[in-house]
């Protein structure tokens, strides 16, 4: 049995780049990359967007539709701290 | 059927991570989908570590829903070493557990169940080395009854020519020669393959199942030979395997795999059967 103390007020922080891809029925799925890169620019988001409208290596997932690209790429940092409940 | 994609990345600090990619176009050819893995890590500080291509297919299974609760889980994993607090926990629901892994684990540290019904393995591997499980695996997960998924997890170049012993116990398993087998590992029917032999392994643990009762006037778990299968696991478990009980009272106990009976000392009792594969078989009481 691990000790709930032990984790008390330990802070962890991450950050990843949260990317929505729309799809012909009018789906959409996110998924999140992580680290993105610093300097991360509107122009690498629309070079990835390029090369996958023209190879669709993803599809929805509720008819198999081909992906109409991406609808938004977000930079989300995440704190996380981890609170003392041990009620002492 | 469904494909997705598992990358694994580490960071600057030799963390692990995995960015899943679910409902891949099956049509994409394997190198398409690594430099789609290679794009998106363009966009990452992380440095890509492995892609692997997971395959999902529902088999609808047409025997009895038996009425325990069994699992099977990767073999050369330690048993005392597998996370018990998780395995129950997901026994505990209802659900039924079944999991393989041909090699390379262990130990598993931590098992968890994802949105998509995939189960992560958390372990280490026999190099010592700590990471998410990336190598071959095949994992079920069940929730409804009669009715089962299975999940294949591979390295994009799946080895074309089987060299491992395990494919000579898989091909004797579902009844093809060894050449066949080949066959259908090159034409990358291996979910296929891995359907046909947890088809073959439910059918034994069935009739396993039968060994197995509870004796209330001495409050003891009970197995009991059954003609026509007690030969099938004594030559298996003469091979490699063993026989435990697993009481969360006592731990694991290994005993003797033609009969048993010893006293139920706790809330949850186990009986698992190890093939010669060393894959595992629990059989809750």
């Amino acid at each position: 049995m691990f000790d709930i103390q032990k984790f008390a007020d330990t802070v962890t922080s991450s950050t990843n780049l949260k990317i929505e891809w729309g799809f012909e029925d009018g789906d959409t799925r996110t998924f999140n990359l992580p680290n993105p890169i610093d300097e991360i620019s509107s122009s690498d988001v629309a070079a990835l967007n390029t090369w996958v409208a023209t190879n669709q290596p993803i599809v929805g997932d509720k008819s198999g539709s081909s992906s109409t690209g991406i609808n938004s790429a977000i930079k989300v940092e995440q704190t996380k701290t981890k609170l003392d409940i041990s009620g002492e | 059927m469904a494909t997705s994609l598992k990358i694994e990345s580490i960071d600057g600090a030799r963390n692990t991570y995995n960015t899943n990619v679910n409902y891949i176009n099956e049509s994409c050819a394997d190198g398409t989908l690594r430099t789609f893995a290679d794009k998106l890590f363009e966009l990452s500080n992380n440095t890509l570590n492995s892609v692997a291509k997971i395959t999902t297919t529902d088999i609808t299974n047409a025997e009895p829903e038996p009425t325990g609760n069994y699992a099977l889980w990767t073999p050369s994993a330690e048993f005392y070493d597998i996370n018990n607090v998780d395995f129950m926990n997901l026994l505990g629901d209802g659900n039924r557990v079944l999991a393989i892994d041909p090699g390379g684990i262990k130990a598993i540290n931590n098992i968890t169940v994802d949105d998509d019904m995939f189960i992560d393995f958390e372990c280490t591997l026999n190099d010592g080395s700590t990471k998410t499980k990336h190598q071959t695996s095949c994992a079920i997960f069940n929730q409804k009854p009669g009715r089962f998924a299975v999940t294949v997890e591979d390295e994009i170049q799946w080895p074309s020519i089987p060299s491992s012993p395990k494919y000579s116990v898989i091909a004797q398993k579902i009844g093809i020669s060894l050449s066949d087998l080949a066959e259908m590992i090159q034409q990358n029917k291996m979910i296929q393959v891995y359907a046909q032999y947890i088809s073959a392994l439910m059918a034994d643990y069935d009739n396993a199942r039968q060994r197995v009762s509870y004796v209330p006037a001495t409050n003891s778990i009970r197995v009991d030979p059954v003609e026509g299968v007690t030969e099938n696991f004594g030559v298996q478990l003469n091979y490699t395997g063993g026989f435990y009980i697993w009481d969360d009272k006592i731990g694991v106990e290994e005993v003797d795999p033609n009969y048993y009976e010893g006293k139920v000392l706790g809330q949850n009792v186990t009986v698992i059967l190890e093939d010669k594969l060393g894959i595992f078989a629990g059989l809750k009481s």
